[in-house]
């Protein structure tokens, strides 16, 4: 087609879909395959189309970000609202026709009746009186179904226990199990527990760790044994506290917040990313910190405002008043599954227990190579643990996982577009490094994901001998980025995972 | 089972409100975000939303089913948005949101900025349509729902539904062609196309000094049950 023709000429979208859905008949497949060959502007319009449909994919991925917890409240108290309401109404339908019965029952009545004043005193004093108007049924109120100074277990990864005193014997924590104050709890390694205070306040005990509650209550004070814990802690009123202390002067004081204590030593390292904290010694304020920072005691190797960036792995809080009515969920491991995750809370290596309001929850199998299956629940009953049989079929799903293939030519064509984008990056590496050119030339391995939508993502970089290449990280960024955004041919039948060998050469 | 349930809430029972809150809100959420955009206007949508469902729900004739219902008004609430705030909102990078996998794979924060600048383009193209060519493709090509339900719940005839689905995908692929932040994918992907002109991709495969080797044609399936697991597992 000559240029005077391109330009005067406008994409038949209608056509161009038909072909992408394969609805042409044969001649009009190979003659609108014809007319893409030499038209740049349908090509174009074409490869558009392609386009929209990864974009779409990947913007389908991506779950909203919704804090739940938040919208609780005020739709409760909606709800409550509508409730009333609707009660009232209730009522006032059938309380109107009542009142008019009752009158006209008192006026024929009250003409009946022997029109002495003593007589009537007493009959209307010793009557019947009509029935009153009994109030509708009401549903009991949400109120907490667990009195203040209770905590409840809502997630358990792997195990953990509880004793009332050091030389109690231990008692296994599951989910949906209650704690009183002067409890010690206990993780060991590799495994994790979800503690629920009040609504909107929880805190999650790490690996390894060990945390006396004190008190519970209004006033909240956890001593911080050993290992970390982490806290999500909802706005207190003027009469409630909740600290964090090592059991000896080091106390961490907080309103509302969300923030992370480790415990050193004989010191507390803390870790804000959310709110205000205060610490103090033997109460003297030592520090008043805002999120986001991550501080360490003055004794400690590295004092003060620490140059890391602070972490919190936030506690799991069921939304609502009475996590005790809802379903206990219990993924065990099983013989290819490596762990799960649910609720933003990640089981490597242990099974996992949770307490989830009913209804639809997608947890996720884990397998080897960071391959993850999602089964879809619906949580119903009181408890939930899903059968032998989908165990299986998940386990033989994550060993099968990624199932994808992808035709080796097209794949093959696509590195080779790809390479100009690599050589930029080496040439900008050059210039502002001019002595990684002397150590050329250097080979790396990049591991892919292709994902359905032909989107590749980088998972790790290594040099031939499987070790982290020793090349500058600006680099390897640059390239991850270059790959990242080039579009792959898209695998069949699932994500893939590959090797991609590249050779940087300063001639 | 559905219908026993708006049965209890449209009479006022709290659980019942609280049980069709917690089964719909992921649907009601995704079809929000997909509407607008990743942003924090998401989250007050949803629950104004809901908010909306529990004060019409004693109104609700159960002529459509509930589900429908539920789409028609999550459309109009975040179409009265719209028009209250006139324009609608620009995107920002930091407020899109990883994928679980993404916070499982602790990618690289560059590739998560790549995704979010492409899923940004992408809303940023869409928000050049219309408000009805934009509901309409969203609810076909994002919720996968057919044409004549998205014709109940935007309430016009299903020929009108699909009249509009066309033309937003018209203007659609027009603008994701003319996107210059998605230039470089879009150049890659009609060189995948048959025929490309020669000079094209003479340019890139000629002699580079970073090569991606031969050998990186993909054993598929044998690159990942190769030993090399360690590091990904």
């Amino acid at each position: 087609m000559t240029r005077e023709r391109q330009t005067d000429h406008s994409p038949k979208t209608a056509a161009l879909l038909a072909l992408r859905e394969g609805r042409l008949s044969d001649q009009g497949r190979a003659r609108i395959e014809r007319h893409l060959k030499a038209c740049e502007l349908c090509r174009r319009h074409m490869a558009a189309m392609d386009l929209f449909e990864r974009l779409r994919e990947e913007a389908m991925d991506m779950e909203p970000e919704v804090d739940w917890n938040r919208m609780e409240l005020p739709l409760r108290r909606e709800a409550r609202r509508i409730a009333r309401r609707q009660r009232a109404l209730r009522t006032a339908r059938w309380a109107l026709p009542a009142l008019a019965a009752a009158a006209a029952f008192a006026f024929f009545w009250l003409r009946d009746a022997t029109p002495s004043p003593v007589a009537s005193t007493t009959r209307s004093e010793t009557s019947e009186a009509p029935e009153p108007v009994p109030a509708p049924a009401t549903t009991p109120s949400d109120a907490p179904t667990f009195p203040a100074p209770i905590a409840q277990v809502v997630a358990v990864v792997g195990e953990a226990s509880a004793r009332s005193a050091p030389s109690d014997p231990e008692r296994p924590l599951f989910a949906g199990s209650e704690l009183l104050s002067g409890e010690i709890v206990q993780t060991p390694p590799g495994s994790s527990i979800h503690v629920w205070l009040r609504e909107g306040t929880a805190f999650r005990l790490g690996s390894d760790s060990r945390l006396a509650l004190l008190s519970l209550g209004d006033h909240v004070l956890l001593e911080l044994q050993r290992g970390e814990v982490h806290s999500q802690v909802a706005p207190l009123t003027p009469t409630q506290r909740y600290e964090v202390s090592n059991g000896a002067q080091w106390v961490v004081h907080v309103r509302g917040t969300r923030f992370a204590v480790r415990r050193l030593d004989a010191a507390l390292a803390v870790d804000v990313t959310e709110g205000r904290v205060e610490v103090t010694r033997g109460g003297e304020r030592i520090a008043m910190l805002e999120a986001p920072s991550s501080w360490l005691p003055p004794a400690s190797s590295v004092s003060g405002e620490s140059a890391t960036k602070p972490s919190v792995q936030l506690p799991w809080i069921p939304p609502g008043e009475a996590p005790s009515r809802w379903t206990l969920l219990t993924l065990p491991l099983v013989e290819g599954i490596e762990g799960w995750e649910a609720v933003g809370i990640h089981a490597a290596g242990a099974p996992l227990q949770l307490r989830h309001p009913r209804g639809p929850l997608t947890v996720y199998a884990l397998g080897k190579g960071r391959r993850r299956i999602p089964l879809r629940l619906q949580l119903t009953g009181e408890r939930l643990r899903p059968d032998a049989a989908t165990l299986e079929g998940l386990a033989d799903r994550l060993r099968a996982e990624p199932v994808g293939h992808i035709d080796p030519r097209a794949f093959a064509r696509a590195v080779g577009s790809l390479s100009p984008a690599l050589k930029r990056c080496h040439r900008r590496a050059l210039k502002e490094d001019p002595s990684l050119a002397e150590r050329t030339p250097v080979r790396l391995v990049a591991r892919l994901r292709v994902g359905r939508s032909g989107m590749a993502r980088v998972q790790r970089w290594r040099n031939q001998k499987g070790a982290p290449p020793a090349i500058p990280p600006s680099l390897l960024s640059c390239l991850s980025e270059a790959i990242s955004s080039y579009p792959f041919p898209r695998p069949e039948g699932g994500p893939v995972l590959l090797d991609l060998p590249i050779r940087l050469d300063a001639r | 089972m559905q219908e026993s349930l708006v049965e209890r809430a449209r009479a006022g029972d709290e659980a019942a409100f609280r049980e069709l809150y917690l089964q719909h809100r992921g649907a009601v959420a995704r079809l929000v975000s997909r509407m607008m955009g990743p942003g924090p206007e998401v989250e007050d949508l949803v629950q104004d939303v809901f908010l909306h469902v529990y004060r019409s729900l004693p109104s609700f004739r159960g002529d459509a089913k509930f589900s429908t219902w539920l789409y028609r008004l999550t459309v109009n609430v975040v179409k009265m948005y719209f028009r209250r705030k006139q324009s609608r909102p620009k995107l920002t990078l930091g407020t899109i949101p990883e994928t679980k996998s993404d916070e499982r794979t602790a990618g690289r924060p560059d590739e998560a900025s790549e995704r979010a600048e492409r899923i940004e383009a992408l809303y940023r193209v869409l928000d050049r349509l219309s408000e009805k060519k934009r509901t309409v493709l969203v609810l076909h090509d994002f919720e996968g729902l057919p044409a004549d339900r998205i014709a109940e719940i935007v309430e016009a005839p299903v020929l009108t539904v699909r009249t509009r689905l066309f033309y937003a995908r018209k203007e659609l692929y027009a603008a994701l062609a003319e996107d210059p932040a998605l230039a470089h994918i879009l150049e890659a992907l009609m060189d995948s196309l048959p025929g490309r002109p020669k000079q094209r991709r003479s340019a890139s495969s000629r002699r580079g000094a970073t090569t991606p080797s031969p050998s990186a044609q993909p054993p598929a399936s044998t690159a990942e049950r190769s030993s090399d697991t360690g590091g990904a597992a």
